[in-house]
């Protein structure tokens, strides 16, 4: 049984992707699968500096589309997870240097391998995009609770056939919410009509981990860690209520305090 | 001709108005009078190389500044494909033709300008939102700047993300470029790569933006100063992130225009700048520390666990 | 500019509904630029309906969508040049005459002259307020 490739695209750029793709990566390891993480983005990698693993990259995609290594040379393995392997992007080369369908080869080797492949999507629409997409048979689409990434996010929607896509909806702020000054995630399923896997609260939080280079789901006793977790089980199957993020700010905590009930 | 309150104002009537020429011209014309003597408007293009770090924005903002101050401005949405300078000006509605149709021919220059609502002087090019941007010939995009610089004092050029075609469209025939980073390590790597990638003679320069002053404090952000140590790019400004910048983009309208935004006022000292004053870049005082140390007393500041 | 002050000061209506009434309206027109051969064949299905009942000029014809501030709207001017007189071989009904059916009254004086035209039907689309500033 292959495994199941998923793209992480979302149009607008800086929604949150690579945390994404990182992070979920992390999270479905963490529940015992085999995951292996590839960066699409040619000549813009990042996903190797969020996992912290920059200094370890030998050979990368470009390399092993152009059989100058093999696949177990390329993809590089996480030390603090079981089953993470990532497979990076070449710095150098530029996005017309992969064409769809060596894409579709190289994830479908991944897929025998591998239970997940997460694909990091460049933002955009272009060469980086296509290629991206083209290899994945589902679509995670990370949006932010604002206009132009909405637009973007349907607009990307509408670009990817027939495969299976859900949102996950990032940053969003829950005291913004209230006060009416930020579309809710009702709001969005609304507009974009997709079914939503995952809800992540803004959390300066993952400024830290990203420059440590240390993905957040590491430490399970955060609350974004949680978060992933549940996004995680939703994709295996599993029906995860959504985690009630008001109960996560202060007047969660104050009352969890009173009531003595636990987090 | 000269009812100031009308609402549809013609590209050459607002012209006019600060005497300047406007003949109507399409870019093959520009090609043919590649020699045009005139005193040509400054062309910026404003990239990053990451997503999402603000560029649409920037570009809003400092063009809405610009024409504030009296300069005649156009805004260049060169992100085919997906434009959202349109919704960050809140003109989407008065969209008909674009930057692809002036381009291959299909309408004229003024046919495809959108003039902003609020502010007389400044007019929008769009995106195509239905085509990619491979479309775009790249001598041909060069002309249509070159044009623009004829007829405006600013043409402000929205970058897409990447560096791809796209990016290489939005450079050429730019004399200048805005780099707008955040103090993040991936937004900072690739305004690094971007950097690498323009022509020499293109004098650039750097905006930092969504910085957090509490959490360059706390040590969680990079400060301003690493990130010019880094980049090494002359600083033209440093934008604080605030709540007002999703409020103004959920209304339609510049970030200047919310009073008392600090994110305004930064873009307004950019725009001081741009026009040759040098005005001293603030340093962000973080909020005092009475909040902090209130939610320690509560027990509700996670006591921080790093190791060595 | 008055638009744009009204605009600004709104306080009333918080900033997230003026933001999802705004994404409404700018996508339907993506997406209807996006899909210029539905676009077509809805407009091939609208004339043939259409022609059924009257005879227009294709040459004159206009279709079209347009966004203003708060309306998305599907713009038709159709040039009429004759109403067929009888039913089309689809046999489709036709408008006969340009009176409509009298509606049944109760007996009363007649308020009308025999002759007279039309009487008020009901609308049946509200009229829309004029919301334009």
């Amino acid at each position: 049984m292959p495994g199941t490739v998923y793209v992480i695209t979302s149009g607008k750029g800086g929604v949150g992707k690579t945390t994404t793709t990182a992070n979920l990566g992390g999270a479905l390891a963490k529940l015992g699968r085999q995951v292996a993480l590839v960066d699409a983005d040619i000549g813009l990698r990042n996903l190797d500096l969020v996992l912290g693993l920059e200094k370890r990259i030998v050979y990368d995609l470009v390399d092993l589309v152009e059989e100058r290594c093999q696949t177990r040379q390329a993809l590089i393995k996480d030390r603090r997870f079981d089953n993470l392997y990532l497979l990076p992007a070449s710095q150098v080369k530029d996005k017309e240097s992969v064409t769809e369908d060596q894409m579709r080869i190289v994830m479908r080797k991944l897929a025998a391998d591998f239970d997940d492949v997460l694909i990091d999507c460049p933002a955009g629409i272009e060469h980086g995009f296509r290629n991206a997409v083209a290899g994945a048979d589902q679509a995670l689409i990370v949006t932010t609770p604002e206009v132009a990434a909405i637009r973007d996010a349907d607009r990307i929607l509408g670009m990817l056939g027939n495969r299976r896509c859900r949102l996950i909806i990032n940053r969003v702020r829950v005291e913004m919410v209230r006060t009416g000054d930020m579309l809710s995630v009702d709001d969005v399923v609304e507009i974009l009509g997709r079914d939503v896997v995952g809800v992540v609260p803004d959390d300066e939080e993952i400024i830290d981990t990203t420059n440590r280079g240390e993905p957040i789901v590491l430490d399970a006793s955060r609350r974004l860690a949680r978060i992933y977790n549940a996004i995680a089980r939703r994709l295996l199957g599993e029906n995860v209520p959504l985690t009630n993020l008001s109960e996560d700010g202060l007047w969660g905590r104050l009352r969890r305090l009173v009531t003595g009930t636990g987090q | 001709m000269t009812d100031i309150n009308r609402e549809e104002m013609t590209v050459e009537e607002a012209l006019s108005l600060s005497n300047q020429e406007a003949p109507a011209e399409t870019a093959r014309e520009a090609i043919a009078r590649p020699d045009k003597k005139v005193s040509l408007g400054r062309t910026i293009v404003v990239t990053s190389g990451k997503g999402g770090v603000g560029k649409t924005t920037t570009t809003a903002n400092l063009g809405s500044g610009l024409a504030e101050a009296g300069k005649n401005v156009v805004v260049v949405d060169a992100d085919v494909g997906l434009r959202n300078l349109d919704v960050t000006l809140g003109l989407e509605n008065r969209v008909r033709k674009h930057l692809l149709d002036v381009i291959e021919e299909k309408c004229s220059l003024d046919e495809a300008l959108v003039r902003d609502r609020a502010r007389r002087t400044l007019f929008l090019l769009p995106a195509a939102q239905d085509r990619e941007k491979d479309d775009v010939p790249q001598d041909k995009m060069a002309a249509l700047v070159r044009t623009l610089a004829e007829r405006f004092d600013f043409v402000l050029i929205d970058s897409p993300a990447g560096i791809e075609q796209g990016f290489r469209n939005a450079v050429v025939g730019a004399k200048e470029a805005i780099i707008v980073t955040t103090p993040e390590v991936s937004a900072v790597r690739d305004a690094d790569r971007i950097i690498g990638l323009l022509p020499p003679d293109v004098e650039s320069r750097l905006i930092v933006n969504r910085v957090r002053p509490a959490l360059v404090k706390k040590g969680t952000m990079m400060s301003v100063s690493d990130v010019v140590d880094i980049l090494r790019l002359e600083l033209i400004g440093v934008v604080p992130d605030e709540k007002d910048i999703i409020i103004a983009a959920n209304r339609g309208t510049p970030v200047i225009d919310i009073p008392g935004s600090e994110t305004g006022a930064a873009f307004r000292r950019i725009v001081q700048r741009l026009l040759g004053e040098s005005i001293p870049i603030p340093t962000f005082q973080a909020a005092d520390g009475f909040l902090t140390r209130l939610k320690m007393t509560l027990g509700l500041q996670r006591p921080d666990t790093r190791g060595g | 500019m008055l638009d744009f002050i009204t605009r600004f000061f709104r306080r009333e209506e918080a900033s997230g509904s003026q933001a999802k009434e705004r994404l409404r309206l700018v996508l339907m027109s993506d997406r209807v630029s996006l899909a210029p051969e539905i676009f077509d064949a809805m407009k091939g299905e609208m004339i043939s309906v259409v022609r059924r009942y009257l005879d227009i000029d294709e040459g004159g014809l206009d279709v079209h969508f347009e966004s203003a501030e708060r309306r998305f709207m599907l713009l038709a001017n159709i040039p009429v040049l004759s109403i067929r007189p009888k039913p089309n071989g689809d046999g489709h009904a036709a408008l006969v005459s340009e009176k409509m059916p009298r509606r049944r009254r109760r007996r009363r004086k007649p308020q009308v002259a025999p002759d007279a035209e039309t009487p008020s039907v009901e609308p049946d689309a509200p009229v829309e307020p004029d919301t334009s500033l």
